[in-house]
């Protein structure tokens, strides 16, 4: 285990599974609870969500002008940009809405002994 | 398309008011019941109205001009709505919003995708020169320019050939400079849309040998819509340019009950546009209450009128800020140091 950056300048968890590195967004009911929660893995933002008793995780910035995704409206599977009201999917990291014209990111996302891990990208 | 950043250093980071999370939420959730209340009350007064001038002129009645201009100030009500239903606000359902932003934009000359992206541009770039193509009176000022649009006759005429020219397959200049080329075909279509009822109406006038349809549709935008502009154009005339900082390059205003069914605020979609109309009032007073840590440019109607031109009147040539005397005050006594915290674009 290591400690990485998260969005609000705490330590992360990092776990090695599989030999690959995952990051710890926290329990399972935190996330339900919240429905969605940020991460930051260097530069990148990250957003957990929790949907049907999963979770999916996609990049944090809205693709359009990079605002905060995390300030903005979650409505079931949309999640909308707070400054200009972009729509993305928040499994499938599609956009739904202009001015956004590009996709967000996805990340592999898994539940393991109560703790929700996001793989961190490798770049 | 014009690069904001030949222009602007897009990396320097906006004000954000701060605003937890739960109290974030508290503004955002969307109901169609309000939306719906709203937009019938409007459908049955344009109605209302518009049946009782169409009898007026048929009967040859002088009373048919009082009832027309009631008539032509409702109907420029749809300047708000069209604009609350381009942020997707207005109604939970999206197929309302876009019905309503198609058939609002229409009745002013306007179609929906370029209007998507001057709207972004104005959002990202506010009150700053040669970017924003939606600054309404720009330093340094053409005072007629501003006066004339209280019979949308500048703002009408641009609409009017933009989106005649859109509807050819032609974007014109200004129009390149902020949408981009991959969505021209789609804005040439929803030219189109925006056009069709404007020649139907038009085809129907030339039938029947009567003004009467264009006076219904199409014309009323142009001899009602000066309450409209009176108020729009305090959203942003006299405020700072080229600053980063909402609070002070833009107005939100407390109205009464039936102005405020014609307009709508106006800081707080700046400062967070997906906050709903029905929750833009307390938003506008939770932003700018007496917490005194995100205040938001909330200003009665009444010095921010009297204020809005002197403001602008100042003549700036040369590019940097300009801090209208109001606002600078507003600011240096109301926002304390730190008090919101800031986003930055990465690119």
């Amino acid at each position: 285990m290591a400690a990485g950056d998260s969005a609000d300048g705490g330590d992360t968890v990092l776990k090695e599974i599989d030999g690959r590195t995952w990051m710890s967004a926290g329990s399972a009911d935190a996330v339900r609870h919240d429905r969605m929660i940020r991460l930051r893995a260097g530069d990148r933002h990250i957003i957990v969500f929790a949907k049907y008793g999963g979770f999916c995780a996609t990049d944090g910035l809205c693709t359009h002008e990079q605002a905060p995704l995390i300030d903005g409206k979650l409505d079931g599977d949309v999640i909308e940009c707070p400054k200009h009201n972009a729509r993305f999917h928040i499994c499938s990291g599609e956009v739904l809405r202009r001015p956004a014209r590009e996709d967000l990111d996805v990340h592999e996302v898994q539940e393991l002994d109560g703790e929700v891990y996001v793989r961190i990208p490798e770049d | 398309m014009l690069n904001p950043a030949d222009y602007v250093d897009i990396q320097k980071p906006w004000f954000m008011p701060y605003l937890g999370r739960k109290e974030l939420n508290s503004f955002l959730e969307r109901t169609n019941r309000h939306a719906l209340g709203h937009f019938g009350l409007w459908l049955v007064l344009l109605g209302g109205l518009g049946y009782l001038a169409a009898r007026l002129f048929l009967a040859g009645s002088w009373w048919a001009l009082p009832a027309f201009l009631a008539y032509g100030i409702i109907y420029s009500s749809n300047n708000a709505r069209w604009h609350e239903c381009s942020h997707g606000t207005c109604f939970r359902s999206d197929w309302l919003n876009k019905f309503f932003y198609w058939l609002c934009g229409s009745m002013e000359f306007r179609d929906g995708i370029e209007f998507r992206w001057s709207h972004a541009r104005h959002h990202s770039y506010t009150m700053m020169r040669t970017i924003d193509p939606e600054i309404p009176l720009p330093r340094p000022p053409k005072i007629w320019h501003y006066f004339v649009d209280y019979l949308y006759l500048r703002s009408g005429f641009y609409a009017v050939r933009n989106l005649i020219l859109n509807a050819l397959g032609i974007a014109p200049k200004s129009v390149r400079n902020y949408v981009p080329e991959e969505e021209f075909k789609a804005m040439f279509a929803s030219a189109r849309l925006a056009l069709l009822p404007h020649i139907l109406v038009a085809a129907l006038s030339i039938c029947l040998g009567s003004w009467l349809p264009v006076l219904l549709y199409g014309l009323p935008r142009f001899y009602g819509c000066f309450v409209q502009w009176a108020f729009n154009g305090l959203q942003h005339a006299g405020m700072a340019e080229n600053e980063y900082d909402h609070r002070v390059s833009s107005r939100s205003f407390v109205l009464n009950p039936v102005l405020s069914f014609l307009l709508h605020q106006h800081g707080v979609p700046h400062r967070a546009s997906h906050v709903p109309v029905g929750a833009l009032a307390s938003a506008a007073e939770t932003q700018c209450g007496d917490q005194g840590r995100s205040a938001g440019a909330l200003q009665r109607v009444d010095p921010g009128a009297g204020r809005m031109l002197a403001d602008t009147v100042p003549a700036e040539k040369g590019p940097g800020l300009h801090h209208p005397p109001a606002a600078a005050v507003w600011r240096s006594s109301r926002v304390p140091a730190g008090g919101g915290r800031r986003f930055s674009r990465r690119r």
